[in-house]
């Protein structure tokens, strides 16, 4: 089972460093897998509900835990000063339970600012993904077996598998939200790749050529 | 004109030759002959290799290698794995447990997995659910490896050419070289 | 799919051990079925007996592949030529259950005499 995240925002210095701290104290176990996280987007969020201009942006998180005046903790997603600790894993755990549930909706938007952001964002597959995310479609399966031999940006896949960018890019959010897909920041400065071990026996020249042969063999 | 290698491995009864058959050009050689082994209700065995070969368009030509299934000829394994392009292992999930049959490829092809383009068919599924694709990707993700998994019924041609398209799928990530690395040469 | 009963197993045994006291020069003889299990087996070196059956099931095989496409009807003996001897894998034409019989030779032994007891060994099994 992949972590989920928790961020914060708006939050005081001390009480971010106390929600650090209590994250790392909580065991994890077979059904709470949570981690502290700098950047989002987040499967969850804690925000100062006190401050009226601590409104989380949209897309940020799915789940919001609000830290709110006492006689404002109207509903479950509410706690109030000071952080406990068994108030916060209470409501991980349900949150867990919610969003193992529930499909994230696409993160599109946010994962393309993410990847500006960080000079690149290369994705890899830790594990083959359902045959109901491939549904059979031969397009899904060769951009999951280019995925599942290196890491690559949306863009990459798009170039070496020649479908449309977007498709590559809604590809990988589906795989993004089953956590099957590893995430591989690249800074940009350092963006200089060392090759893949190579096939043993293509010689690069030759190999492109072979690859469209075979396919216009079988009308691939 | 070059020629070029793609294996077939797997289980007796996986579907091995007629997988070749499938693809080549005309029919393949195989080396099967009489099945002693009372346990596999099978009238023939390969016990040498099956051989098959289409031609591309520009004169190269590409064989295909079927491996006998047991592991009493996994010398064979080697000497066929030798220069292939990628390997292809049928799995029939109809035997008693299809995943300690796979660990045995995944052992025997383990130094060749390590760089060889490698696709896993698993045939008969839909008779047999139990264990299902996830199981599969479970257990290769356990060995660390993340290969294709792909439902096959190697009667049909166009599964076949999908197994042969993920390996294809796999030489294109190998030879890949970003914008990056090639504007700093 | 038939076997060979125990008693046929026992003569069959008994026949690689008298070629192997017979013929010095002679390190091993495995009769194997024709899909690689060995049936009987006499060595003076350290092999196995169950990949030797293996290896001689396939060079029967494919030699045989090799004798149908050059339509030279059906195969009878390879002979692996080496540095340190040679190997004999000869097809044993049992009415019920074809076997392959592989003979490893030493440096020093005459292939012309091994050869010919090697066919007999064969004719002889072949009626087991």
């Amino acid at each position: 089972m992949t972590a989920f995240t928790l961020g914060v925002h708006n939050l005081p210095a001390a009480e971010v460093v106390l929600i650090k701290t209590l994250m790392r104290l909580f065991p994890a176990t077979a059904t709470f897998k949570w981690r502290f996280a700098e950047t989002g987007p987040f499967d969850a969020v804690v925000t100062d509900a006190t401050n009226a201009s601590s409104e989380v942006p949209a897309g940020l998180a799915r789940g919001v835990l609000k830290i709110t005046r006492t006689d404002a903790a109207t509903d479950a997603d509410c706690i109030t000063r000071p952080i406990r600790a068994e108030q916060l894993q209470e409501w991980l755990a349900l949150q867990g339970e919610l969003l193992r549930l529930v499909p994230r909706p696409s993160v599109r938007t946010e994962s393309r600012a993410v990847t500006t952001q960080a000079g690149g964002t290369r994705f890899k597959l830790r594990r083959w993904p359902s045959a109901a995310l491939l549904q059979n479609d031969p397009q899904r399966i060769r951009l999951a077996t280019l995925l599942s031999r290196r890491a690559l940006a949306a863009h990459e896949l798009a170039r070496i598998s020649r479908l449309p960018a977007e498709q590559c890019q809604a590809f990988v959010d589906s795989l993004q939200q089953t956590g099957l897909i590893e995430v591989v920041r690249v800074e940009a400065a350092a963006a200089k790749r060392k090759p893949a071990p190579s096939a043993p026996v293509l010689a690069r020249p030759l190999a492109g050529g072979l690859i469209d042969g075979i396919r216009r063999r079988f009308g691939l | 004109m070059h020629e070029y290698k793609l294996l077939f491995t797997g289980t007796m009864g996986a579907g091995k030759t007629t997988a070749i058959g499938a693809v080549s050009d005309s029919a393949p050689l195989v080396t099967d002959v009489l099945n002693t082994d009372a346990s596999v209700a099978k009238a023939r065995t390969t016990v040498g290799l099956d051989f098959g070969q289409f031609t591309l368009d520009n004169g190269d030509r590409v064989r295909l290698f079927g491996t006998p299934g047991q592991s009493r000829f996994d010398f064979l394994w080697k000497i066929l794995a030798k220069n292939a392009l990628g390997l292809v292992i049928l799995a029939d999930n109809s035997r008693p447990d299809p995943l300690a049959d796979l660990t045995v490829y995944l052992d025997g092809f383990r130094e060749e997995l390590a760089t060889l383009p490698c696709v896993v068919g698993v045939g008969r599924l839909d008779s047999h659910a139990s264990p299902n694709l996830d199981d599969y990707a479970a257990l290769l993700a356990q060995r660390g490896l993340v290969l294709p998994l792909l439902p096959v019924d190697v009667r049909r041609r166009d599964d076949v050419v999908l197994l042969i398209d993920t390996l294809l799928a796999q030489l294109e990530a190998h030879l890949y070289e970003d914008e990056n690395h090639d504007d700093a040469e | 799919m038939t076997t060979l009963s125990e008693a046929s197993k026992t003569r069959a045994q008994n026949e690689v051990q008298r070629l192997l006291y017979d013929v010095s020069t002679v390190r091993a003889v495995v009769l194997a079925t024709i899909d690689g299990f060995d049936i009987a087996s006499a060595m003076r070196d350290e092999l196995e007996p169950a990949r030797i059956a293996a290896m001689a099931s396939s060079i029967s095989a494919i030699s045989e592949v090799v004798s149908q496409e050059a339509r030279l009807g059906r195969g009878k003996c390879v002979t692996l030529d080496t540095e340190e001897g040679f190997a004999l894998v000869h097809a044993v034409h049992h009415p019920q259950v074809p076997l392959v019989v592989n003979v490893i030779a030493g440096k020093d032994a005459i292939l012309g005499q091994i050869t010919y007891r090697v066919t007999q060994l064969a004719r002889s099994l072949a009626e087991i």
